[in-house]
């Protein structure tokens, strides 16, 4: 990566801080907004694990997605799950809603999970030649 | 999958891009948890409920538009085979990271 690398790297450093602003606050609030929608504790407990799942499912799937989508695309489609998974939040209604919500919502998340980065930066992968 | 991006810089800057993207990622941690207090204080709590969803929201367009805007270098990919082969060893491990994760 040349010439215009620190256009791109500025570019991934921003969205790195703006998910993980977003991801930090969001491990917060979730139960405790699930809670203010009448959630018992294990309900809120089946949706936080969905949230586990939703990551896993994206750590699993994300190599054949990039494969077949193409980095950019997989990098500009995922994110809108966020949009997604916080409409079923707003406007769903009963568990079934908010495991979909917890699920779509944490597709992006990749290694820095809940609680922000605190976790993270330990994998870095293979490089390629590129250009 | 961005830090596949990270990789792509030359080797002797690669140490540092890597820390700067940690970070950036410990300050969004923090100003996070610096927004979530603030706006419980400022808002009642359903108004800051919905308030924090739409921005979660409003985030996936902002980070999907970066991306879009951005200029993303082409990877190069291996080869199916190897692909396969090299996936195959190495899953064991790659499973049981993951399952630690969770």
């Amino acid at each position: 990566m040349s010439g215009s690398s620190g256009n791109t790297l500025r570019g991934v450093y921003a969205a790195k801080l703006a998910r993980t602003v977003a991801y930090s606050y969001m491990a917060l609030l979730l139960p405790l907004y699930l809670s203010s929608r009448g959630l018992t504790p294990l309900e809120i407990g089946i949706v936080l694990a969905c949230v586990g799942v939703g990551n896993l499912l994206m750590l699993t799937l994300a190599p054949a997605l990039v494969n077949l989508l193409g980095l950019r695309r997989t990098l500009t489609i995922l994110p809108l799950t966020l949009v997604l998974g916080s409409l079923l939040l707003l406007y769903g209604n009963g568990l079934a809603a908010y495991i979909l919500g917890g699920l779509l919502g944490s597709l992006q998340r990749h290694p820095d999970g809940v609680g922000g980065a605190t976790r993270d930066g330990s994998n870095t992968p293979r490089g390629g030649g590129g250009g | 999958m961005d830090q596949t991006l990270l990789a792509e810089v030359e080797a002797d800057k690669r140490t540092s891009t890597f820390s700067h993207y940690n970070l950036a990622g410990y300050a969004g941690s923090a100003l996070g948890g610096l927004i979530l207090s603030l706006v419980s204080m400022i808002a009642s709590k359903s108004v800051g409920d919905t308030l924090l969803i739409a921005c979660y929201a409003a985030v996936g367009v902002l980070v999907s538009l970066i991306y879009t805007i951005m200029r993303i270098p082409g990877l190069v990919v291996p080869s199916r085979q190897m692909y396969v082969h090299e996936v195959a060893k190495s899953n064991p491990t790659l499973l049981g990271l993951a399952a630690l994760r969770c």
